[in-house]
């Protein structure tokens, strides 16, 4: 850091050409920026961002003195800076330090207690944004193996689409970690929506479309009324217009979109940014930076995965063998990049087989387009992965050869490792973050495939090996409900005093009735004849009250509890 | 001294009707003590009604949001909630007039405890039970409007209090916001003629008056000046409306 006096006569800083601190003020500044933070009683509030310290001093003297502060500290020399040129007060006795390598930064953070709240100065964590990253993943990693509490989770599907498998996907992990999910389907209206498109007149068409999907929004809005969820989860494509989730923000409904879309092909989320509380995306920059740019709050990489109870290796009859089987097959739609590309695989040593639709046109390759070209289903998808030798896997792109800009992973990769299935896969920016070159082949040019088709189809026992490898990436790392895992921790650790606080048990009966103990004895004694580890909330509560029937007595706390009841059962301001 | 609470949450309109009660409440017990439980939005209107001791408001709205989305815990909720009604229960007071045509304030009635309460109460099983005739005959007004011969007003002053002498309607406007409206007044365009002040917001959405609706008005009155006098439940009109010549006024300035 450069140290530069500021205007109001104490030192200020700046780092690669930033300030760090105001040029002008930064205790005027610091307080300003400790009074935008939020806090809830009980946190521990972990600073990232060391800078002068003038913000943590800020907000140790926004704070009362129980309030635990840990500031992490990836870098000594930069803690080296700030002693030369600050004197510190009596609040430095009150902050944690966090320093050494991740595991120790974690192991130390972990030691603070819970519930945790990051708060992050953005100027001075920008220096160190790598190791601050890998600090919060660990921290969510941490908080995601202690977590056993049960959400309720509303998940928004797509009407159609390549979304809609991963919405049953995401469904079955968040199930399989014990969530209580609901799927608000929207599949159901696909033949009506679909409908629409015979009309001849576009503009007709469109408007009517949209019409749609706003009515679509709105039955959505009436469902998440009637019983509403800790989280709104959505899928890309997921009929949720910009209104409906400004509305949702207002009556304090959490939502989150999973965007397993490029977005530089689909670009409706420029309308939707400012809608969600948080955004995962398949990509990473420019991606998060452009969806920041247009009003989202909260952007975090959330690649593809696998479902394996869907996606697994499969004992296939001879007849399927034949059937499904050749030595090299491509399974997808007819992009652009695909139909200049595979002709050339045509009149080989090899047999190759050509699955999927939307091939309209492509006159060279109709010799190996199977079933004249019909949509394949996931079933047959997973015979055809299991009884190809090469699988190739080239992303869709809409120009000649490989995509230049290829940076996510597409789903196709994971499900082929999950099958225990061969590939040759597209050279992608996001790879090496996910698979190693010991568990698929890569091309980087349309030239190359040639060459590494004929050499792997020569190495069988290999390709089994190099499959069988990510395959066991995949189990380890890439399924769904890792993914699913991932999204819950980091809401979590970004929401402590109520996702988070649900993920680490806080409300189920017997810690709801440690903390009622003191002050409302016969709630707490309530809570006591639930099963300990039951979630429980008004409805239960409530219902469990108005078991009692007419000769029962109502205690005041029983009367407040029916009254918060009768608030949580209203809806008409919702719809 | 005898104390009395009106528990009056929701409606702007109700509140102003509820002038004449005070009055009652104070022919009947000269030296009475009255508080009112408002929601938040609608304080500034409650501190137009003359002789109440205090006006007690509550955020409803972020209440109601809160318990439906379960962002806090129920231990918390009912910690919040009862903190706030602490200082009633330690009121103790003579007589609870709930005005509220709902659940959630009978059980609240309830809950603060009185020897007489009127209106909307928790029963043996927590369902609703109304005591008192007149707020029987006005819970059920929607059944036999066509037949009705009383105004809101005396219903009110009767369910709370009992026969006495007429009282109109009256509001106490602060001279600060006497002082604006005048300001306001004056200010504006000479050439307007007529001003034509209109709530349009409501209780509930569906008697809200829709912006379409509100638009068609708008034209029609295009040559004139409006200036609409508005609670919480106008936003959706106030998001519709782009004509320069309506302006959005909240009571009391």
């Amino acid at each position: 850091m450069e140290i530069v006096q500021a205007r109001a006569g104490m030192p200020s800083a700046r780092a690669k050409g930033r300030w760090i601190h105001s040029a002008y003020d930064p205790i005027k500044e610091a307080q300003a920026w400790a009074e935008s933070q939020s806090y809830h009683e009980g946190e521990t509030l972990v600073v990232f961002g060391v800078g002068l310290l003038y913000h943590v001093e800020a907000l140790c003297a926004r704070l009362t003195r129980t309030v635990p502060v840990v500031l992490v500290v990836p870098d000594l020399s930069v803690l080296a800076d700030a002693a030369t040129v600050r004197t510190w007060g009596d609040w430095i006795d009150r902050v944690s330090w966090a320093w050494g390598t991740t595991e120790a930064i974690g192991e130390r953070i972990a030691e603070a207690g819970h519930p945790l709240r990051l708060i992050t100065y953005a100027p001075a964590a920008a220096l160190h944004a790598d190791s601050h990253q890998a600090i919060e993943t660990a921290m969510q990693r941490r908080a995601a193996a202690q977590a056993g509490g049960q959400l309720r989770i509303a998940v928004v599907g797509p009407i159609y689409g390549g979304s809609l498998p991963i919405t049953r996907y995401a469904i079955s992990a968040l199930e399989s970690l014990g969530h209580d999910v609901r799927w608000l389907d929207h599949s159901v209206h696909a033949t009506s929506y679909h409908q629409l498109e015979s009309l001849k007149n576009s503009q007709h068409r469109l408007a009517l479309q949209s019409k749609y999907a706003e009515m679509l929004s709105r039955v959505t809005m009436a469902q998440l009324a009637e019983d509403p969820p800790d989280l709104v989860l959505s899928l890309a494509q997921a009929p949720l217009i910009l209104p409906a989730l400004e509305h949702l923000r207002r009556k304090k409904f959490l939502t989150a979109m999973w965007f397993v879309e490029n977005y530089r092909h689909l670009t409706y989320w420029q309308q939707l940014a400012a809608g969600y509380d948080f955004w995962f995306v398949i990509q990473q920059e420019p991606c998060i930076a452009a969806l920041k740019q247009a009003g989202a709050k909260d952007v975090r990489y959330l690649p593809m995965a696998a479902d394996p109870a869907v996606h697994r290796p499969l004992e296939l009859t001879q007849t399927e063998r034949e059937e499904y089987g050749s030595d090299v097959s491509f399974v997808g739609a007819g992009y652009a990049n695909r139909r200049e590309i595979f002709p050339r695989l045509l009149c080989r040593d090899w047999t190759f087989k050509l699955w999927g639709n939307e091939w309209d046109g492509a006159t060279e390759l109709i010799s190996v387009l199977q079933r004249n070209g019909a949509r394949i289903d996931t079933d047959t998808c997973q015979k055809v992965f299991n009884a190809s030798a090469v699988n190739l896997n080239l992303h869709s792109w809409a120009g000649t050869g490989l995509d230049p800009e290829g940076d996510f992973v597409n789903p196709r990769t994971f499900e082929l490792a999950a099958c225990g299935a061969f590939q040759l896969t597209d050279r992608r920016t996001l790879m090496p973050g996910l698979f190693a070159e010991t568990e698929m082949v890569t091309v980087s040019s349309p030239d190359e495939l040639m060459g590494k088709i004929a050499r792997w189809l020569r190495e069988p026992e290999q390709r089994v090996a190099m499959a069988a490898q990510a395959r066991r990436r995949v189990l380890a790392e890439h399924t769904y409900v890792h993914r699913m895992r991932d999204l819950l921790s980091q809401i979590g650790v970004t929401s402590p005093d109520r996702i988070g606080s649900i993920l680490r048990g806080a409300r189920q009966a017997e810690a709801l009735a440690l903390t009622a103990t003191d002050s409302f004895p016969s709630l707490a004694a309530t809570l006591r004849t639930f099963p300990s580890t039951q979630r429980v909330e008004l409805k239960q509560l409530a219902a469990q009250i108005r078991s009692r029937g007419p000769m029962g007595t109502l205690s005041r706390e029983d009367l407040m509890v029916l009254m918060l009841d009768e608030y949580r059962s209203e809806t008409k301001d919702l719809v | 001294m005898k104390q009395v609470l009106i528990i009056n949450v929701t409606r702007m309109g109700d509140l102003i009707q509820t002038g004449p009660l005070l009055d009652r409440l104070r022919e009947e017990w000269p030296d009475v003590a009255i508080d009112l439980v408002v929601d938040r939005s609608f304080a500034p209107t409650a501190a137009l009604l003359s002789g109440l001791r205090q006006v007690i408001s509550y955020d409803f709205t972020r209440l109601l949001d809160d318990c439906r989305t379960q962002s806090k815990s129920l231990v918390t909720l009912m910690q919040e909630m009862t903190d706030w009604a602490a200082p009633l229960r330690a009121a103790k007071y003579d007589r609870i007039v709930n005005l509220t045509f709902n659940r959630q304030t009978g059980l609240l009635a309830s809950y603060i405890g009185a020897p007489d309460l009127r209106g909307i109460i928790a029963g043996p099983d927590g369902g609703p039970i109304v005591q008192n005739p007149w707020l029987s005959y006005f819970t059920d007004l929607h059944r036999h409007r066509r037949f009705n011969r009383f105004n809101l007003v005396d219903l009110y002053a009767m369910g709370g209090s009992g026969p006495g002498a007429f009282s109109p309607l009256s509001v106490t406007v602060p001279a600060d916001s006497r002082a604006w409206a005048e300001g306001f007044l004056r200010s504006s365009d000479k050439t307007v003629h007529q001003w034509i002040a209109i709530q349009a917001g409501a209780s509930d959405v569906m008697k809200a008056w829709r912006p379409e609706y509100f638009g068609q008005t708008m034209a029609r009155q295009h040559s004139r000046r409006l200036t609409v006098s508005s609670n919480g439940g106008a936003d959706h009109i106030k998001r519709s409306a782009h004509r320069p010549a309506v302006r959005f006024c909240h009571p009391g300035g």
